[in-house]
């Protein structure tokens, strides 16, 4: 099935891509609208190193460079790495979960209550922030959560989830919440490009706070989706074999729609809906290592990372001055890469 | 949902084309400021030299978010991302200044000079931080999520609210003019403005009120007016003008009222007019049939900044062409 064939190379393949996503986030900081001189970016990166504080000279360069590289750029790649990684492993989580490749991050109305909830901060106005995000982050955060505690009510029978009903309420709240954003957006025409630039997701706010906050909903939720790969694997042939197996699959799978939701809502709320990455990413990676989520999903965690990175890089210097939003991006330079491997697979498949 | 993501999308690649143009992608260190030595800018105007130097620097400015900024010297290098706040900029005779604009900012025809630095929503913060400004001026029109990202950049961010009335505009003439040291000139364009609109004003006076409906939006993209409680609905007012949609709050109207109303004059864009008379519904009304539906150019009435007057002026022209013989 997968491309690598022998299973032995997965773990130097695994250690190359993780210094290829490190290679591909560092190459990103020295592009952008400002023509900084890569040898300035160069300084500044090692005058922020640990222990080389101080002991590089910055002279020539100006404060405002300094700030794009260390106060722009930076947290911008960090963001978009760190979003990358949770919306693919959280991608990957619910095609295994649901066994079903439709599955994504957005499946159970996550993305589409995040959105109302953003909508409504901004019709109602722009307030204080609280902790360093803005109402709007907040609002979506709340409305992602309470989309998802709905949906999760409609479709539980004393201590069981129904997964069909799991699915189709939250396709049937996705909806609801598109059209109340719609006709929100009918009523504060004024306020329509906001919500539609802020539905399709940027990272052109991102800042340590932004990171800081996200940081803790990913460590915590990446662990418990890893710790429960094998599981995942089992489940993903069918909840009559995982039972059999005395894994308990309903607590399991309540785990991890938890983990799901809430790092799908800490990410939507910090650069708002960038869709495609959780859906496709996890397949391109299926193909290529096969479907193992032991290694599928490290796979998909670096993968989703790396993807982020180049398409808000692309975001940031394909059309100077103007930011194209990295959500607008993703699927119009994901889709085709993503086809072509899908008729790659089929060929050798045939 | 599609069709409006697919529709904003074509709008930025628009916006992304248009400014594509007039811009050659490179911000170098080389053009970056070079330091003035003093303040070369002698306004043109014939205000007494004095009054300028006596405003003393460090200079305290509290602005409409209560953003408290101290200018050490007079402001050499400005963005303004809020078109209204760049035609001030120019009016103030302050124009050099202008560094940076958004892609909306067309007016006067020299701000082609500066370099466009994103739109009201998105901003590309790398192009503002190279351009070094002394002071960005914002306004309603932008994000407060983005000010905020401008001001932990350590960019001096001046935020001007624009209400609802005719005189916010004088507002923020006033202050635009107080940051960068232009006070006489900005009292010398509100005194003017004033003059002529209480010149509109009389000469309208005891004028009959035809109706009016103001084109925000029509057709399959919805029906949009400027509603009482918006400022270009008292430009209809003072202008002499019974606008249909004052009783009602919001920008949202509808075919079936508007011909109910059948208003007798009917003002829209340069763009709008001749579609708006060929569409189902529109070319029954009175006075697209009778050729009662004028031209306007939106950007003077919609921007609350010196060309507000103009923009009144015109309208009234409309309105009651008898009274400006």
């Amino acid at each position: 099935m997968s491309s690598f064939g022998n299973r032995k190379f997965i773990k130097p393949v695994f250690i190359l891509s993780i210094l290829g996503v490190i290679l591909l986030a560092i190459t990103s900081l020295f592009l952008g609208t400002a023509n900084i001189r890569f040898p300035d970016v160069f300084r500044i990166l090692l005058s922020y190193l640990p222990g080389l504080k101080g002991r590089i000279p910055l002279d020539g360069i100006s404060d405002s460079t300094i700030s794009i590289v260390i106060k722009l750029r930076l947290p911008r790649v960090i963001l978009a790495l760190l979003s990358g990684a949770g919306l693919a492993a959280v991608g990957s989580t619910m095609q295994s979960l649901f066994r079903n490749p439709m599955a994504e991050p957005g499946l159970l109305g996550i993305s589409s209550g995040a959105g109302l909830g953003a909508t409504i901060a901004i019709v109602i106005g722009f307030g204080d922030s609280i902790f360093g995000l803005g109402t709007t982050a907040i609002a979506a955060f709340i409305g992602a959560l309470v989309t998802v505690l709905i949906v999760y009510n409609i479709s539980r029978t004393g201590s069981r989830l129904s997964q069909t009903v799991l699915i189709l309420a939250g396709i049937a709240i996705s909806f609801m919440n598109s059209a109340v954003i719609q006709l929100l957006m009918i009523f504060r025409r004024d306020r329509m490009d906001y919500i539609m630039m802020w539905t399709m997701g940027s990272f052109s706010t991102a800042g340590w706070n932004k990171i800081f906050i996200l940081l803790p909903f990913l460590v915590i939720g990446l662990t418990l989706i890893f710790i429960h790969t094998r599981h995942l694997n089992v489940i993903s042939t069918g909840e009559e074999t995982a039972k059999s197996l005395g894994i308990e699959v309903e607590r399991t799978k309540k785990i991890l729609l938890a983990v799901c939701s809430v790092v799908t809502a800490a990410t939507v709320a910090t650069s708002g809906i960038i869709g495609f990455v959780g859906l496709i990413i996890p397949h391109v990676l299926r193909l290529l290592v096969g479907s193992d989520q032991k290694s599928l999903m490290p796979f998909s965690v670096v993968g989703g990372a790396a993807f982020l990175v180049i398409c808000d890089t692309l975001a940031r210097i394909v059309a100077p001055p103007a930011e194209i939003p990295v959500g607008a991006i993703t699927a119009v330079f994901g889709s085709p890469f993503f086809i072509a491997l899908l008729i790659r697979s089929k060929r050798s498949v045939m | 949902m599609k069709k409006v993501l697919s529709l904003s999308l074509i709008l930025v690649l628009c916006v992304v084309i248009l400014t594509g143009c007039n811009y050659d992608g490179k911000i170098t260190q080389e053009n970056a400021p070079e330091p003035k030595p003093t303040s070369t800018s002698t306004p043109t105007s014939n205000s007494d030299p004095t009054i300028e130097e006596d405003l003393a620097y460090p200079m305290q400015f509290t602005d409409d978010r209560g953003n408290v900024t101290t200018f050490e010297k007079e402001p050499e290098r400005v963005i303004s991302l809020s078109p209204n706040i760049t035609e001030v900029i120019y009016a103030l005779g302050q124009g050099e200044k202008l560094v940076g604009r958004t892609a909306f900012c067309d007016y006067p025809q020299d701000v082609q000079s500066a370099v466009v630095v994103g739109d009201f929503i998105e901003w590309n913060f790398e192009t503002i931080l190279s351009l070094e400004p002394d002071v960005v001026f914002a306004s309603s029109l932008n994000t407060e999520e983005n000010e905020k990202k401008l001001k932990d950049l350590g960019i001096n961010i001046v935020y001007l609210t624009q209400t609802e009335s005719f005189d916010s505009a004088y507002e923020i003439i006033g202050m635009t003019g107080r940051v960068l040291n232009a006070e006489e000139e900005s009292k010398q364009i509100i005194e003017d403005m004033k003059q002529r609109v209480a010149a509109v004003v009389d000469a309208v006076k005891g004028a009959d009120r035809p109706s009016v409906y103001y084109v925000v939006g029509y057709g399959e993209y919805g029906d949009y007016t400027a509603t009482g409680e918006t400022f270009v609905a008292s430009l209809l007012d003072m202008a002499g003008g019974d606008n249909i949609a004052a009783d009602i709050t919001g920008w949202v109207y509808s075919l079936e009222k508007l011909m109910e109303e059948d208003p007798y004059f009917i003002l829209c864009s340069e763009e709008a007019k001749t579609a708006f008379q060929q569409t189902n519904g529109y070319k029954e009304l009175t006075a697209v049939k009778e050729g009662r539906i004028y031209a306007i150019d939106d950007n003077i009435i919609v921007r609350q900044g010196p060309r507000l007057a103009m923009g009144l002026e015109e309208i009234a022209k409309i309105l009651h062409p008898e009274c400006f013989d």
